[in-house]
């Protein structure tokens, strides 16, 4: 008896001294950096289906579908394996929750980068709690996107190239080689981050790069990343009820990509569709949309992070020109190409500019503190520059709620349920991206309403919707947002919800 | 004063400068006020017409702004589906005119500005005998078109 009593008592203080070293282990800054931005993003994440991209990006997730140029095979596997965790929710919370962890994740890892840099605990929690509450990071944390997963694998690259450079091995640079082009099937503009890659490799550890074993390696990092691609004519082959990769016909066909052709995937993740937009604006017009984007970074720091953010810029570049002339590079690769891309959203893909620049406001924080170290008396100023930093945080937080929250937002759910409730039966809906995957996403997800057809006319040209439109017109109920005045000419509109309906023009005097 | 202490002085000095660089653009830079929702980012699938008033009696002059039509494009105006003249958008997508509607009969009549099949908007107007004339709002401007033909003869006085 007493045997057992010693030997439990033996086996409870080993499992408490466990768990203390455990905690001991623990990095509470870490913790920190991820736990209290996702507390934050689940609290204010939208509850339901979200519009425009998302509902497409969920719709997709949910039925193995295809998505539009440019394809992102990651974000629909990813989301599909986040999917199968027990979340509860409808599919539309879980993937705007798939965003939150994202998010967090990239907090953290921006978190261990500045740790690399030499920044101090105070100074990272500062800046990363800057970047949380930024208001485009903290809205993009809070619904289906693709972007806080960009940023999650961009930092992933940054911190796998600083460990890499620590202790550079051939199979150590084939990591963040993996990532890049891992990342290249969640967002084409991965390959911003290449020209940054590429100074730090070249100019940290050249030699590297005489050896066979390093170029095998990456070699071989490339073709494992690829792998991902293979999704898209996996998908295609298996002829998906969603698929957003194609164009409707004047009858009413959809026309799908082949994406078992080399043709066909080349044109989905290129994103030959919107290479108009790419530079879109004249000289003269640039200057405009770079005064947009210096404002727009002005509030995602809550204009105090501004200055340590440029003076941990210049302090990095100074100090270890190699490193701070990746981000310095990265930086101005996402910059200048979003300043220049003629799309209406274009605020929500600057995140890779602001997690940079997150990054030189941890540095410049530290620089404030390490001056501050020799002034302690009689003035206390290495505590008052703590009581600034987290009161920005604490007021950004404040701030930039009432901006972002979307847990009441049912906007999106509620359009879609009304126009099914409205549209009578084999009804034709036409509709853009704030209307039609939506109105999918409860057909195809929830089962609702099979008998409609929706086609989102970014998938059909005018001209063949028109035909298609007085096609139906006398076939079956049709409805559309906003008709041209073609239709107008031809058909009578009369306002159904938030879409009209048309009908057949009586021949005859008005 | 020692040299640490003039040193400790100019760190503090560019400690607050660096802390304060961001808040000295308050003043010039408005901060974020619009929230971030679907909607800021739907306008470019629906362009939207609105007018000053949607009921008047016949010779009203009609206020319509159109918004998030595409920037800097030729857009026709139409009355019940017949071109009755142009404006172009501004860099915002914005443009506005007015409607004369002397000499038109009463009923409804549909006013339709376009860019481009996908960037249409139409907006309804009633004119109802006996009702209040309809003016513009003071400082509004543009282009004039009218409902009904009008053709302005010139006055020629006779010695």
């Amino acid at each position: 008896m007493v045997e057992r009593f010693l030997i439990l008592n033996f086996r409870n203080r080993t499992n408490v001294l466990t768990v203390k070293r455990m905690v001991h282990r623990l990095d509470v800054t870490a913790v920190a950096a991820f736990a209290l931005p996702f507390v934050l993003y689940a609290f204010t994440l939208a509850p339901t289906l979200y519009n425009l991209d998302s509902a497409e990006f969920t719709t997709a997730v949910a039925t193995n579908g295809l998505i539009r140029a440019t394809g992102y095979p990651l974000y629909l596997l990813l989301g599909k394996l986040w999917s199968w965790l027990p979340l509860g929710g409808d599919m539309g919370y879980q993937m705007n929750l798939f965003s939150a962890f994202n998010g967090a994740i990239t907090l953290l890892l921006a978190e261990r980068i500045m740790q690399q840099l030499g920044v101090g605990a105070w100074a990272r929690l500062a800046a990363v709690g800057l970047l949380a509450t930024a208001p485009y990071f903290w809205a993009l944390s809070l619904i289906a996107e693709v972007y806080t997963l960009h940023t999650a694998l961009m930092a992933g690259v940054i911190l796998a190239l600083l460990r890499w450079a620590a202790a550079p091995t051939p199979l150590r640079l084939a990591l963040p080689i993996l990532l890049m082009t891992l990342s290249l099937g969640n967002h084409a503009a991965t390959v911003l981050l290449a020209p940054g890659c590429v100074w730090y490799v070249l100019t940290r550890h050249p030699r590297l790069l005489r050896r066979w074993r390093t170029w095998a390696v990456g070699v071989g990092a490339i073709l494992l990343g690829s792998t991902i691609f293979l999704l898209l004519p996996m998908r295609y082959a298996a002829q998906p009820v969603f698929n957003y990769a194609g164009q409707y016909d004047a009858a009413g066909v959809f026309q799908p990509a082949n994406l078992q052709t080399w043709d066909g995937i080349w044109w989905l993740i290129t994103g030959q569709t919107f290479a108009g937009q790419m530079f879109g604006y004249r000289l003269a017009d640039v200057w405009p949309q770079a005064a947009g984007f210096g404002v727009q970074l002005w509030a995602a720091f809550f204009a105090i992070g501004v200055g340590p953010g440029v003076a941990g810029a210049l302090a990095l570049l100074r100090r270890d020109w190699r490193s701070g002339g990746m981000l310095l590079l990265m930086f101005l690769a996402n910059a200048v190409f979003y300043i220049n891309y003629r799309v209406i959203d274009k605020n929500t893909m600057f995140l890779p500019a602001y997690l940079i620049f997150a990054l030189w406001v941890g540095v410049g924080y530290q620089l404030l503190l390490s001056w501050a170290v020799q002034q302690e008396r009689p003035f206390p100023a290495r505590q008052l520059i703590r009581y600034v930093m987290v009161g920005a945080v604490v007021l950004a937080a404040g701030f930039n709620w009432r901006l972002v929250d979307l847990s009441e937002d049912w906007s999106t759910r509620e359009q879609a349920e009304a126009i099914l409730r409205l549209v009578e039966p084999d009804a034709l809906v036409l509709g853009w991206w704030d209307t039609a995957p939506s109105i999918q996403y409860l057909q195809l997800v929830e089962g609702e309403r099979p008998d409609v057809t929706v086609i989102n006319r970014f998938l059909i040209s005018p001209e063949d919707m028109n035909r298609l439109i007085l096609t139906e017109i006398n076939r079956r109920p049709v409805y559309i947002n906003n008709p041209s005045i073609e239709l107008l000419q031809r058909t009578t509109a009369v306002a159904v919800g938030p879409l009209y309906r048309l009908e057949p023009r009586n021949p005859g005097p008005k | 004063m020692s040299e640490m202490k003039q040193e400790a002085i100019q760190r503090i000095l560019l400690t607050l400068f660096i802390l304060s660089a961001g808040l000295v653009l308050v003043p010039f830079v408005d901060m974020p006020a619009a929230a971030i929702g679907w909607e800021l980012f739907a306008g470019v699938y629906t362009p939207v017409l609105e007018v000053n008033a949607t009921t008047g009696a016949p010779g009203s002059v009609f206020y319509f702004t159109g918004s998030n039509y595409p920037p800097g494009s030729l857009a026709t105006i139409y009355i019940d589906g017949r071109p009755v003249g142009t404006v172009t958008t501004d860099g915002s997508g914005a443009a506005s005119f007015l409607v004369n509607t002397l000499g038109a009969a009463s009923g409804a009549y549909n006013v339709t500005l376009e860019t481009d099949i996908n960037a249409s908007a139409t907006q309804s107007i009633d004119l109802v005998s006996g009702g209040l004339i309809v003016t513009p709002p003071p400082g509004a401007t543009g282009t004039t078109v009218f409902v009904n033909g009008v053709i302005f003869l010139p006055i020629i006085q006779a010695d």
